[in-house]
């Protein structure tokens, strides 16, 4: 029996999800200057608070709904209150602080006796197969389609996008010709932290809700830069293509191998990044 | 800042003073040689943050990596140091010097965020690797690590030793290496970087030797910490490591020693900190990572950075 097309779908669905994180990141590294390696924890915070209310007895999309909005609180949050403040003198240590922030972002996980006891699922599909794949798989894709459109609908299509462009091109200009960059920035914090939380609701049908849901956005990285670390298609596809190649990996080669290959990815896409792309902000 | 507070330096001697008092106390409950384990594992993150000092405060370079140095030296301390102790210390700082040489290889055309992602790209290889090669390394069950046959010290002076030895060690190296021309070249390189060009200097190469000096100090902190815990196995080395790594370098100060070493100590007085204050939070599981992050936050927003 061939299973290579399954193979291949599967690792797309999982891909997706990696395009969503990578979408993210790029867009904070592209807005803020800053490289934020709080995305995955945002991820699997954002699924609980999505399971939370479901426990509640609120209903599927308004859960997830509150997750989103969460997420936008505490990005706004912690830009206002750590990120802003401190990447205005020293942007690594910016990146220093959202590794802080992951830390007390899993430690208030993990605090939660509930949270550790099961592997939660915020299931939005329900069964079926199609074409070889389970309709999960489809809905996330679909998913995860969706989100990047919307978001590159708010990027390119609205004020908003345009004046956070403007900003992250050449803040002085923008900050002359009237646009509040700083508090472009913290909205974009907010809107950053909702596509982490949007990548995690979606994978929540696949991957079960567990604390460390998060562990995916490593993957992003090469995703990342393999799409030229600039918010646009280019990010999903190299998320999928990613996806991909990791399920094709963890079909023919030997365990480890997969993680390796992605690795030596990311170094190659890395060095073959134009220089000028690759320089910050 | 204002009157009532001391000037910055006599307020930074004072808290040192306290934090090796908090970090006295704390182990001191657990009797002297708790207390000397904290000071070698202390001793052991200092060693490796030196590295990551030099990286950032001559080349001007971020190193996601050091955990892949650590790990390097830890295996290579854990198989040789039952035969000798001085060949196992000299194969840990070989061994953590290639690793850093590793790292440096896209050094020679990336640099800034490209070439930090690309450390921790090895980062994770390097852990890949650990947990594959399990004849050397035990795999994800992990290797003891035997006590050295020193037959004057219990199992924690002697770690307490062989840490204080290591950290020596890269003190020495580095304050050697400061006034030679490399030394020069990696201060031209950290001011000037186009006049070193200009006058030039090999910016890349000199950018690859200040990695592979890095990786050698974490190299012997890798030896010291695998003496210290006694027992290594690859996810202890992982992305984390790394990262708390450059939190100790970064907010200890990029300029002394002493400032990294006040931070290792404070990096390991806090979960012994957040131990005692279990009783009032009762059974939170993930307490330890909680205050961690807190504290790392507020640090990053309240120290003044130099």
């Amino acid at each position: 029996m061939n299973l290579a097309p399954e193979v291949v779908l599967g690792g797309a669905a999982q891909g997706c999800l990696y395009g969503l994180t990578a979408l993210s990141l790029v867009f904070l590294y592209r807005a803020t200057g800053v490289l934020s390696f709080m995305q995955g924890e945002a991820m699997a915070a954002g699924a609980y608070v999505a399971v939370g209310l479901t426990a509640l007895g609120v209903p599927l999309a308004l859960a997830a709904l509150g997750a989103t909005a969460a997420g936008y609180a505490f990005g706004a949050l912690a830009a206002r209150c750590v990120l802003e403040p401190v990447r205005l003198r020293a942007p690594w240590v910016a990146t220093l602080a959202t590794f802080g922030l992951t830390l007390a972002l899993r430690g208030a996980l993990l605090s939660l006796p509930a949270a550790t006891q099961g592997w939660y699922r915020f299931d939005w599909v329900g069964e079926g197969r199609w074409l070889g794949l389970a309709a999960r798989q489809w809905a996330v894709m679909l998913a995860a389609a969706g989100v990047a459109s919307a978001f590159a609908l708010l990027l390119r299509g609205t004020a908003w996008g345009r004046r956070v462009r403007a900003s992250a091109e050449d803040a002085a200009t923008a900050e002359r010709l009237g646009i509040d960059v700083a508090r472009l920035r913290r909205q974009a914090w907010g809107v950053g932290t909702v596509l982490a939380v949007a990548a995690g609701l979606a994978a929540a049908p696949i991957t079960f809700v567990h604390p460390d849901l998060g562990s995916l956005a490593l993957n992003a990285f090469p995703a990342a830069v393999l799409g030229g670390m600039k918010p646009g298609p280019a990010v999903l596809a190299a998320g999928v293509a990613m996806g991909v190649l990791e399920a094709l990996a963890a079909w023919q080669l030997p365990p480890g191998g997969k993680e390796l290959l992605l690795q030596l990815v990311l170094i190659a896409a890395l060095l073959a990044l134009p220089r000028e792309r690759a320089a910050a902000p | 800042m204002s009157r009532f507070l001391m000037d910055p330096r006599r307020r930074a001697w004072l808290f040192a003073a306290l934090l090796v008092l908090a970090v006295g106390a704390l182990g001191a409950s657990g009797g002297a040689r708790y207390l000397a384990h904290l000071l070698a594992l202390a001793a052991a993150l200092a060693t490796a943050a030196l590295g990551l000092a030099l990286v950032q405060g001559r080349a001007g370079q971020v190193c996601l990596g050091q955990g892949a140095a650590m790990a390097a030296g830890a295996y290579a301390w854990a198989a040789l140091a039952p035969h000798s102790l001085p060949l196992a210390l000299a194969a840990a700082a070989a061994a953590g010097a290639f690793a850093g040489a590793a790292m440096a290889l896209p050094a020679r055309s990336l640099s800034g965020l490209p070439l930090a992602l690309a450390s921790m790209a090895c980062a994770v290889i390097a852990e890949v690797l650990a947990m594959r090669a399990v004849a050397f390394t035990g795999g994800t069950a992990g290797r003891f690590v035997a006590p050295p046959a020193l037959s004057a010290f219990d199992e924690a002076s002697a770690a307490l030793a062989c840490s204080a030895l290591c950290l020596g060690l890269a003190v020495l190296l580095l304050y050697r290496l400061d006034r030679t021309a490399l030394g020069r070249a990696w201060r031209a390189l950290a001011q000037a970087p186009e006049a070193a060009l200009a006058l030039g200097l090999d910016v890349g190469g000199v950018r690859q030797l200040a990695f592979v000096a890095s990786g050698l100090c974490g190299g012997l902190g890798g030896a010291a910490y695998a003496q210290t815990l006694g027992f290594i196995s690859p996810e202890q080395f992982a992305l984390p490591l790394s990262f708390e790594l450059l939190v100790i370098a970064f907010l200890g100060g990029l300029r002394r020693p002493v400032g990294i070493i006040l931070a290792s100590l404070a990096f390991v007085a806090l979960p012994e900190l957040a131990d005692r204050l279990r009783p009032l939070v009762g059974t939170l599981g993930g307490w330890d990572p909680l205050v961690l992050g807190l504290a790392v936050v507020f640090i990053a927003v309240f120290r003044k950075m130099d």
